[in-house]
């Protein structure tokens, strides 16, 4: 009998009420700093997603963090080959330093060759401003794409938001690429003043819940804006997946809500993805 | 996967499954932000869903602007859901006229239990001379203080020796830096008097069961931090780490019954 088999919700121990959990927020790869019991390969990665259950992860390489694109893409494709759990995710940047290569068109030709369907920005480790005049050019990949754009802004506690997250750029990033899919990662509890009027204004928003810890943040947003908007993320393996996956699955909302952030929003929009 | 990994991996409640108490949990609107479901009433609906059997108080007003009113406050939520919440009894430092009266207040009428020190938003040493002036209560009538902002861990380790009577638990198990867990560790296995809550909004992987291994689960008492942060969200970390059920037992509720003396 389920401890609390008095909530319809959870009437049933069947694989109906299975949540199936797809992070759209992992890398692979070694990092300067480690903590105790960080892993790094995909061996140890896949047996931490087992351990949570936590079917697939949309990963990047930990090295692009720091040292930009290369070689951190090319390696993530050889250490995801043959490994379907893991699905890449590139890192990009502005190519006015030519770091993508000297045609942007040909990176993008050669992600979509290699089946990469979603790429990460790192503005405040890069060092690049969210501007139009400078990664305007890239989202115009993107968009055309169709391509999911993770944005990491170097978040580990909340209180980094204050300076790390550039509102006014994401809006504008937003505004003008309204198909582009937009996912905000390690937002933290103290967003939502900043957040829920872009929310509001803008379909292709999205946060991921990897530190969205706001108290009865996940029953707000459904509410007002829509589980559409909400993307399960972790942070793994150099933070926990536990916090997020208790979040979502305690979270007030009913089982399809919590299907479609587990794993459904993110599937659908790599699946919308524009190959051509 | 264990039972209690299982109910927080599909957000099963753990009513009847462990007795669960918050040491440290909060109540009223944040500082800075806003966090949703912090009246009393919402919080509780909360703690049910969950299945979190009672959870231990300060107001927000009383770590931030208004010590005395935030204290009032949580003695009127305390009345109203006498089996629900426990007392902190927040002392600001910087009002020392008031410090002699309001523990009496809070610890004859209000029927506090413990007391919460915040010298981060308070801005004031653990050692200081107002603090002691608590501590030298808090030795005499055996209490708990649950501190927030520590300055260094050897402040602590001296105020440990020298307050015998006083259990001291560390917010947040003291540190959001995992380079600094070593000095938490030390001092939470090697004093008999300090223990760690687990609440924290920074979950590095692996760091909870890496200090819970080292300190032992005696030393560690669940905490939410909630409204100011998700109560599933801090909870997961244990519900889902690889320690023993019986382990978890212990963190989640039993070790808070005995330090705070709850019946």
């Amino acid at each position: 009998m389920p401890a609390n088999s008095e909530d319809a919700s959870f009437a049933s121990e069947s694989k109906e009420d299975e949540v199936l959990l797809f992070d759209c927020n992992s890398t692979l790869g070694r990092r300067a700093a480690r903590n105790p019991r960080s892993v790094y390969n995909v061996h140890d990665l896949l047996s931490v997603m087992d351990s949570y259950s936590i079917t697939r992860a949309l990963v990047s390489h930990a090295s692009c963090e720091v040292s930009g694109p290369t070689p951190g893409n090319e390696i993530l494709m050889s250490e995801t080959k043959g490994t379907s759990r893991l699905v890449p995710c590139w890192v990009v940047l502005p190519n006015h330093t030519k770091e993508l290569g000297e045609d942007i068109s040909d990176f993008f030709r050669r992600m979509l060759s290699n089946d990469v369907k979603a790429a990460k920005i790192y503005p405040v480790s890069h060092h690049f401003s969210l501007s139009e005049w400078s990664v305007g050019h890239i989202l115009e990949k993107l968009d055309e794409h169709r391509m999911p754009l993770l944005i990491d802004f170097n978040i580990v506690h909340y209180s980094d938001a204050v300076m790390n997250v550039q509102w006014d750029k994401v809006h504008d990033i937003c505004a003008r690429h309204r198909d582009l899919p937009v996912i905000l990662l390690r937002l933290g509890a103290n967003v939502d003043r900043n957040l829920f009027p872009l929310l509001g204004m803008f379909e292709n928003l999205h946060v991921d819940l990897s530190y969205y810890t706001v108290n009865e943040g996940i029953e707000r947003i459904c509410d007002m804006f829509g589980p559409e908007h909400l993307i399960f993320g972790t942070g793994l393996p150099v933070m926990s997946p536990a916090g997020p996956i208790s979040m979502l699955m305690y979270s007030n909302i009913p089982l399809s809500m919590k299907r479609s952030i587990a794993s459904e929003n993110l599937e659908r929009m790599l699946e919308s993805v524009v190959e051509q | 996967m264990s039972l209690l990994a299982g109910l927080g991996r599909e957000g099963r409640s753990l009513r009847r499954q462990a007795n669960v108490i918050d040491c440290h949990a909060h109540m009223g609107p944040c500082l800075g932000f806003d966090c949703p479901g912090s009246s009393v009433e919402e919080m509780v609906k909360t703690m049910d869903r969950v299945g979190i059997e009672k959870a231990c108080v300060s107001h927000n007003l009383a770590i931030g602007p208004d010590f005395k009113l935030g204290n009032r406050l949580v003695h009127e939520a305390v009345k109203k859901y006498p089996n629900r919440f426990i007392g902190y009894a927040v002392i600001n430092p910087n009002y020392p006229e008031d410090i002699e009266n309001e523990l009496d207040l809070c610890f004859r009428d209000y029927g506090m239990r413990a007391i919460k020190f915040h010298g981060e938003l308070h801005k004031y040493a653990l050692d200081g001379e107002n603090y002691r002036r608590v501590l030298d209560f808090a030795e005499s009538e055996s209490l708990t203080i649950l501190c927030h902002g520590l300055g260094k861990f050897k402040t602590l380790c001296e105020l440990s020796s020298e307050y015998k009577n006083v259990n001291f638990l560390i917010a947040h198990y003291g540190t959001w830096d995992m380079r600094t867990l070593p000095e938490v560790i030390e001092v939470a296995s090697k004093a008999p008097n300090v223990f760690l809550d687990s609440s924290g909004s920074v979950d590095w992987f692996g760091g909870f069961d890496e200090v819970v291994l080292k300190v032992g689960d005696k030393k560690m008492l669940f905490g939410s931090d909630f409204p100011w942060g998700n109560l599933p969200f801090t909870m997961g970390r244990v519900l889902l780490s690889r320690i023993s059920d019986e382990k978890k037992r212990r963190i989640l509720g039993e070790n808070a019954n005995a330090i705070l003396r709850i019946d």
